[in-house]
C-alpha cells in the first residue's frame, strides 16, 4: 500500500517546480552587469540579484531587522568547499531573488544555490570580489541616469535634467559593491569610510570623494558622496564612473550638470532638446563602416559595409528623467560607455537604446535613397520601429562584384508620408571620411593604459566620434564605448577607467570579438527636413573607419 | 501504518524531490536535500500566521515612485557633518527592492542591424547560380581524405594565424565523376586534419596526419590500439588520442609529431576502460574522458584528468555508453548524452555535481553556439532531429528534422550555422541558426560511407 501511495505521488507530482537558477542569472543589484565582464562579480556585502524559476512565494514577505537568512521561506547559500555561508534574501519572489552577499563570504568562486518549498536549485557559479561597484540608476536598468542627488541648501533633490549639478557642488550617489561592512550585515548598517579606495570620475574629470560607506538607512547599499570637478564639460548626460581598489570600475551612468545648475543643454546634440521636451523627431543616418580586419590573420582584409538606420519616434509620456542610448549623447570630450547580455556588435542593442517609453511614428513605406547614380529602396517595417539596413557591401578578395552605395557624394531621402508623419524630402552631402592616422599601429590596447587615434581631415563642423566594443562569446556579454571627440581636435585619448569594462582578449581569438571605429558625424548641424506631423527631422552621413584590436 | 492526510502531504513532497531521478536512465544521485521528518505531524499549511512584532511604521518614500515631484522631498541633513545622523529624517533613496530587468532580455527590435564585426561568410549567397566563372580557390572541409582506413572522429589543428576568412562555396552535391577535373587549390590555405585510424575490425593504431592541400597523408604516429578519436588540447600543441581497445589516452606533442604521454585510465571498480572521447575546459587545465562502457550496477564513467600531471585527479558517475560529450563555451558546465538512457546530462564543472537532465531520444551529438546561449542535441533516430535548447533557462526553443540517424553536431565559430552528419542517409545537413530551417543537405559520395566526423578548417 505504501509503494503504491509513493508511485502514485511520483506520478502526479510534476519535476517542474524544483527551484532554478537561470545560467549567469546572478549579477550585482545595481549595475546589472554580466558575469562575464571585469565588473561583472559580486562583492562581500553588497546586494545581489538572482533570477531564476520557482525560487520563491508569489509575494514577498515584508523584512526587518534582524534580517533572517530565510524570508518566505526561501534561503541562499553560498558554498566554497567545505564553507558554506547563508546570505541576506530581503526581496523573493518565483522569478527574483534579491540578497546581501554575507561580508564574510569566500572569496573566489562559489556556487549559489537557492532553497525554497523543500527543493534546492542546483547550484550556479559565481565569483565572489573584495570589491565592485555598481551604482543604482533611475529605472534600475544600469545604464542612463544615476540615482544621484544634488546637495542644495540643505535638501537633497534628484539630479533631473531641469534640476542639474554645478562645478563644486556636493553630490550623493548610491550603490552597492565598495565591500565588507563594518557591522553585521542583517542590522542597520553603521556609517563610516570603508577601506576601500574609490575613484570617481564625472566627464572624465577625477572628483574629490568625501564619503564613501554605507548609506544609514538600508543594509548592504552603499553612499558616495563627491564634488563636480571645477572644469567638468557640461550637458543633460555627463558620463560618471567609480574605480575600486584601482582596478574593478563600475557601470557607467550619467548625469546632468551646466554653468549654474540651471536646466541642462547640449550644444553638440541637436537633438538633445527636442528629445527631451518630448517633441517628435525623424533621425535618418547614411552610415558605412570600413574595417580593417588583421587580428591574428596571415592575410589583413578590409570588410566595408552601408546601411541606414532610420527612427521616427516621441516620448510619449515624457519620463522623469528621458534617456535613449542613442540620441543621450556624452559631452564633447568625453567618454560613455555600456554592458549588455549579448553581442553589442552584431545586432543586439545597447540597453536603454529600445526606449522602450517611446512612441514609434509611422512615416510611410518604403524611404527611397537616392545618390550618385543609383536609387535603392529601404523598407520601414510594420510596426515603426527603428531599423537598420543594409545598404552595401564588399571585402577584400571578395568573388562578388562590390555593392557599396554610399560613396561620397549627395544623397536624397524621400518618404512617402503615413499615418503620422507626412511625406517629405531631404538631402545631405556625404563627405568624403578622415583618415585615421595611427590605425595600423592600433593593435594592442591596454586598458589600464588607454589608447589614443589621430586623425586628419575631419569633415568642417563635424563632431568625430570614436566607438569601440569587446564581446565575449563564452559568456555572451558585451561592452562597448563611444566618445565624442572636442571641437577641432585632430587626436582623442580614450581613458582607462572607460576601456576598464572591456572585456580581455581571448588567447584564442576566436572566443572574441574586439573593434574600434573613428568617424564624423554631424551631430551638431545636422541637415534638416519638415514633415507634418514631426517637430524635427534630422539627416546625417558619415563613415567610420575601424579596425580589429585586442585588448589586454 | 496509517496515514494521515497530513503525513500523505509530506510524502508527496518527498516524491516530488525524487520524481526527477524516477525518470532518470542514469545512475543514481545523491542530492544534499535537507528532508524534513516524514514523521512530523506538522502540516505547514495548517499552521496559524505568524504575527510580525518588528512591523515598522513609515517606511522611507520611494523616490522614484511615479509620478515623481522632486519638491516633494523632505529637508535633509549636511552629508559631510554626519552622512545620516541617527536621530536626522532618512533622506530619500532608491529603493533596493525595485526589480532590475532580468539579463538577456530579448531584443524587441530585432531588426537585422549590420554587424560592427562583419563577417564575409554572412553575406554568401545560398544559391550559386549567378556565380562567376569558377576560379582557383581553396578545396572546402568536404573534401574526402583518401585515407582507406576506418576513421574516427577527425579533428583539425588549429593554426595559430588564421588565413583572412575567405570564402568557402559548397556545392550541393560533391561528387566526382570519371574524366571531371577537381578544382585545383590553394596550396598558401592548407590545414591539417587528424585522423584516428581505427582499421577494420578495430585493429588499427595510428594517428593519421591529412594536409588538405594537396590532400595527402603526410605522417602516420603510432599511438595505442583502436584509436577513435582525437582532440586538440586548448593550447594547441598537442593531441590526445583515445584508444579504446588498450584503455589508455596517447598524447601527441603536434610539433614532434610524437607520443610524448600515455595515460592508462583504471575505472572505479577496477576494470579496463573504453576511452572514447576527450574534452577540455577552455582555460585547458582539465580534461574530460568518457568512457564507453556499461555496467548495470554502476553505468559509467568520465575521467577527469589534470593536463599537467597527467594524472587522473577523479571521476563522474555517469549513464552507459556516453556517446558524446561537450563543455559550454564558459566552462561552467560538461553536458554528456548517452544514447542508450535517452537523455543528456549537465554537470557543473565547479562541483561535478547533476545540474539538469534533457530527454532526447537516442541521443548523440551536442553543439552549442559560441556565446553559450543555445545547445543543439542530436536526436539519433529516424528520421532523427535537432532538439534547440535555451541554456540560460534550460527550455527547449524548438526542434529541427534533419536526416537518418544524426551523429555528430558543428556549429560554425560565427555560430550562423549548424552541421550535422547524419549516418542513415550518408548526408550533412546545413542548419540556419537564425531561423532554425535546414539550409541544405548534402549527399557524400561513396554511399557506404558513414560520416562519423566533422570539423571546421580555418
Amino acid at each position: 500500500m505504501r509503494i503504491v501511495f509513493f508511485l502514485l505521488a511520483a506520478v502526479a507530482i510534476p519535476a517542474s517546480a524544483q527551484p532554478l537558477i537561470f545560467h549567469r542569472g546572478i549579477v550585482n543589484a545595481a549595475s546589472v552587469m554580466q558575469a562575464g565582464l571585469p565588473a561583472g562579480h559580486i562583492a562581500q556585502g553588497s546586494l545581489f540579484s538572482i533570477f531564476g524559476a520557482n525560487l520563491g512565494p508569489p509575494s514577498s514577505p515584508k523584512v526587518t531587522f534582524p534580517f533572517s537568512t530565510i524570508l518566505g521561506g526561501v534561503s541562499v547559500q553560498i558554498t566554497q568547499g567545505g564553507t558554506t555561508v547563508a546570505a541576506y534574501p530581503i526581496f523573493v519572489s518565483a522569478g527574483q531573488v534579491n540578497a546581501i552577499m554575507p561580508s564574510n563570504a569566500p572569496v573566489g568562486l562559489v556556487s549559489v544555490s537557492v532553497k525554497y518549498n523543500y527543493g534546492i536549485s542546483p547550484p550556479e557559479p559565481l565569483l565572489v570580489v573584495t570589491d565592485s561597484f555598481g551604482v543604482f540608476t533611475v529605472d534600475s536598468s544600469g545604464i542612463g541616469p544615476g540615482a544621484v542627488q544634488n546637495l542644495v541648501d540643505g535638501h537633497l533633490p534628484l539630479n533631473t535634467l531641469s534640476i542639474a549639478a554645478q562645478s563644486g557642488q556636493t553630490i550623493v550617489l548610491y550603490g552597492t559593491g565598495l565591500g565588507a561592512a563594518l557591522s553585521p550585515d542583517n542590522q542597520p548598517p553603521v556609517t563610516g569610510d570603508l577601506p576601500t579606495k574609490v575613484e570617481l570620475f564625472v566627464g572624465g574629470q577625477a572628483a574629490s570623494v568625501g564619503y564613501s560607506g554605507r548609506t544609514g538607512c538600508c543594509a548592504g547599499m552603499d553612499q558616495i558622496n563627491f564634488t563636480v570637478p571645477s572644469n567638468v564639460p557640461f550637458g543633460c548626460w555627463v558620463p560618471l564612473q567609480v574605480r575600486t581598489s584601482g582596478i574593478t570600475v563600475s557601470n557607467t551612468i550619467t548625469m546632468a550638470i551646466s554653468a549654474s545648475g540651471s536646466p541642462c543643454s547640449d550644444s553638440a546634440n541637436a537633438l538633445s532638446a527636442p528629445f527631451r521636451a518630448g517633441k517628435s523627431l525623424g533621425l535618418i543616418a547614411l552610415l558605412r563602416s570600413d574595417i580593417l580586419e588583421d587580428t591574428g590573420l596571415q592575410t589583413p582584409g578590409e570588410v566595408t559595409t552601408d546601411a541606414s538606420m532610420v527612427t521616427f519616434q516621441q516620448e510619449n509620456p515624457i519620463p522623469p528623467v528621458p534617456f535613449n542610448a542613442i540620441l543621450s549623447l556624452p559631452p564633447p570630450g568625453t567618454c560613455t560607455a555600456y554592458t549588455a547580455a549579448g553581442d553589442l556588435l552584431d545586432g543586439d542593442s545597447v540597453p536603454g537604446s529600445d526606449d522602450l517609453g517611446a512612441t514609434f511614428l509611422n512615416a510611410g513605406t518604403p524611404l527611397s535613397i537616392s545618390g550618385p547614380g543609383r536609387q535603392i529602396n529601404s523598407a520601414r517595417p510594420a510596426n515603426n520601429v527603428r531599423n537598420y539596413q543594409p545598404l552595401g557591401f564588399t571585402y577584400t578578395g571578395s568573388l562578388l562584384p562590390s555593392s557599396l552605395f554610399l560613396n561620397p557624394g549627395t544623397y536624397t531621402v524621400t518618404g512617402p508620408g503615413g499615418a503620422n508623419v507626412g511625406a517629405f524630402k531631404a538631402s545631405v552631402n556625404n563627405p568624403t571620411g578622415l583618415t585615421w592616422t595611427n590605425r595600423a599601429q592600433t593593435e594592442i590596447i591596454v586598458r589600464s593604459q588607454g589608447f589614443t587615434v589621430n586623425w586628419t581631415g575631419a569633415p568642417a563642423g563635424q563632431s568625430v566620434i570614436i566607438f569601440g566594443g569587446g564581446v565575449d562569446l563564452p559568456t555572451n556579454s558585451s561592452a562597448v564605448f563611444a566618445c565624442i571627440a572636442p571641437p577641432g581636435s585632430s587626436s582623442f585619448t580614450v581613458p582607462p577607467q572607460i576601456l576598464a569594462n572591456m572585456p580581455p582578449t581571448w588567447d584564442n581569438l576566436l572566443r572574441s570579438k574586439d573593434a574600434v571605429y573613428v568617424g564624423a558625424l554631424a551631430t551638431t548641424s545636422p541637415a534638416t527636413f519638415a514633415a507634418s506631423g514631426l517637430d524635427i527631422g534630422a539627416l546625417v552621413a558619415g563613415t567610420f573607419v575601424g579596425k580589429t584590436v585586442i585588448f589586454q | 501504518m496509517r496515514f494521515s492526510c497530513r503525513t500523505f502531504l509530506v510524502l508527496i513532497a518527498l516524491v516530488s524531490i525524487a520524481a526527477p531521478r524516477l525518470h532518470s536512465g542514469g545512475p543514481p544521485r545523491t542530492r544534499d536535500i535537507p528532508l524534513p521528518d516524514p514523521y512530523d505531524p506538522q502540516d505547514p499549511s495548517n499552521l496559524p500566521p505568524l504575527p510580525d512584532p518588528f512591523d515598522l511604521p513609515n517606511d522611507p518614500p520611494d523616490p522614484f515612485d511615479n509620478p515623481f515631484n522632486p519638491s516633494d522631498l523632505p529637508p535633509l541633513p549636511d552629508p559631510f557633518d554626519d552622512p545620516f545622523p541617527p536621530d536626522a529624517d532618512l533622506p530619500p533613496l532608491p529603493d533596493p527592492f525595485d526589480l532590475p530587468d532580468p539579463p538577456d532580455l530579448p531584443d524587441p527590435f530585432d531588426d537585422g542591424e549590420p554587424s560592427l564585426f562583419p563577417d564575409p561568410f554572412d553575406y554568401i549567397p545560398d544559391t550559386f547560380d549567378d556565380l562567376p566563372p569558377p576560379i582557383p580557390f581553396p578545396v572546402g572541409p568536404l573534401a574526402k581524405p583518401r585515407a582507406t582506413a576506418a576513421a574516427g572522429t577527425a579533428t583539425n589543428v588549429p593554426a595559430k594565424l588564421m588565413p583572412f576568412p575567405r570564402p568557402i562555396l559548397f556545392p550541393v552535391h560533391l561528387t566526382v565523376s570519371a574524366g571531371a577535373t577537381k578544382p585545383p587549390c590553394d596550396p598558401n590555405f592548407s590545414s591539417t586534419v587528424l585522423i584516428p585510424e581505427t582499421g577494420a575490425n578495430f585493429t588499427g593504431n595510428t594517428l593519421a596526419f591529412l594536409a588538405t592541400c594537396p590532400p595527402a597523408i603526410t605522417t602516420r604516429v603510432v599511438v595505442g590500439n583502436a584509436p577513435v578519436s582525437v582532440t586538440v588540447a586548448r593550447d594547441g600543441q598537442n593531441a590526445w588520442v583515445a584508444n579504446s581497445v588498450d584503455g589508455t589516452v596517447s598524447v601527441v606533442n603536434l610539433a614532434s609529431m610524437t607520443v610524448t604521454q600515455t595515460i592508462s585510465l583504471t575505472a572505479p571498480d577496477g576494470s579496463q576502460p573504453t576511452p572514447n572521447q576527450t574534452v577540455f575546459l577552455p582555460n585547458g587545465t582539465l580534461a574530460y574522458v568518457s568512457d564507453h562502457y556499461c555496467n548495470v550496477d554502476s553505468g559509467s564513467y568520465i575521467f577527469m584528468i589534470d593536463t599537467s600531471t597527467y594524472q587522473t585527479v577523479g571521476t563522474i558517475p555517469t549513464g552507459c555508453y556516453p556517446s558524446s560529450m561537450a563543455v559550454t563555451p564558459d566552462g561552467a558546465q560538461l553536458w554528456i548524452s548517452q544514447r542508450l538512457s535517452n537523455r543528456v546530462d549537465v554537470i557543473d564543472t565547479l562541483t561535478n555535481k547533476d545540474l539538469f537532465g534533457f530527454e532526447v531520444p537516442s541521443a548523440t551529438g551536442i553543439g552549442f553556439n559560441p556565446s553559450g546561449t543555445f545547445a543543439y542535441l542530436a536526436s539519433g533516430t529516424s528520421p532523427g532531429y535537432i532538439q534547440v535548447v535555451n541554456m540560460q533557462n534550460y527550455q527547449q526553443v524548438t526542434q529541427i528534422t534533419v536526416g537518418n540517424l544524426p551523429h555528430v553536431v558543428a556549429v560554425t565559430p560565427t555560430g550562423k550555422h549548424v552541421f550535422v552528419t547524419n549516418l542513415g542517409d550518408v548526408t550533412i545537413s546545413q542548419i540556419d541558426t537564425a531561423t532554425s530551417t535546414v539550409l541544405r543537405t548534402l549527399t557524400l559520395p561513396n554511399g557506404d560511407n558513414h560520416p562519423l566526423g566533422l570539423n571546421f578548417i580555418h
